[in-house]
């Protein structure tokens, strides 16, 4: 023990200097784990970020996909209903119009129809 | 003489009244005249002359035109509600789509900027665990040292 304090009482600048060496290396040490601290919230931040920006990006199209959907089917349904009511008055108006040349009273009706009057014949 | 300018004047204005009484219907009247004839028979006024069959059609247009009109109306109108509708939900799509990602974007900020106010000031350099544990290596050689140091005197 007497050895160890001899020497130590020799090198007490080297050991002073450990000394002040281990406490510069813990302060390096402690400064760069608070630096990683920051830089992993950092990219932790980035991520989140990301992961918004790409959630937004699917949902919008999802969501533009089933709006698409939904109004070409929309506008197909109304379509077809539309066909069919041109062509069901479009069939009347071809009867009516047969039924009417047939009968005799035509130019009674389109005067009326008109407001014009009708002349006898005669 | 009198009694006759005055019969003659009753009579005038009677006239008169049924001039202005009937005079605008003839009118009217002689403008719009249609009437049935056949093949040979003699055409009782000047105009155009329709087969049946384009008479009818005419007929039929003149029927159908509100009704056809009404109904393209309402093909129309029916296109552009959809479209429209359509158009408002992207709209309001991209609205809420939006308002989620920044809100998102915002709490994440309001995170890390919670972060960097509390690693503002990093923890004082006693309060570290590296610390107390190089001080205690310290402490522990220094001790030793020491007692090394009195039982070297005592002997």
């Amino acid at each position: 023990m007497s050895t160890m304090w001899l020497w130590l009482k020799e090198k007490w600048k080297i050991t002073l200097a450990a000394i002040l060496g281990l406490l510069g290396i813990l302060s390096v040490f402690l400064r760069l784990r608070a630096q990683k601290a920051v830089l992993q919230k950092a990219n932790e931040s980035h991520e989140k970020d990301n992961k918004l920006n790409d959630d937004a990006i699917k949902d919008l199209s999802e969501g533009m996909g089933k709006i698409n959907s939904e109004t070409v089917e929309a506008l197909e349904t109304a379509r077809v209903k539309h066909d069919k009511v041109e062509s069901d008055l479009e069939k009347e108006k071809k009867e009516f119009v047969k039924e009417v040349s047939e009968g005799d009273d035509l130019a009674r009706k389109l005067a009326e129809e008109l407001g014009a009057k009708y002349v006898e014949k005669d | 003489m009198r009694s006759m300018w005055k019969k003659i004047n009753q009579i005038i204005a009677i006239f008169c009244c049924i001039s202005v009484t009937y005079m605008p219907v003839s009118v009217y009247a002689e403008e719009g005249l249609v009437t049935q004839v056949k093949k040979g028979d003699a055409a009782p006024f000047t105009g155009v002359l329709l087969s049946n069959d384009t008479a009818a059609k005419l007929f039929g247009d003149i029927k159908y035109s509100k009704k056809e009109c009404d109904a393209r109306l309402s093909k129309e109108l029916e296109f552009s509600k959809i479209k429209f509708e359509s158009l408002l939900k992207t709209e309001q799509l991209k609205f809420d789509v939006e308002k989620k990602r920044l809100d998102g974007m915002i709490a994440v900020r309001d995170d890390r900027i919670k972060f960097l106010e509390d690693n503002f000031r990093p923890p004082a350099w006693y309060e570290s665990g590296e610390f107390w544990f190089a001080f205690g290596v310290v402490a522990g050689i220094g001790i030793t040292t020491a007692a090394g140091y009195a039982i070297g005197q005592a002997k």
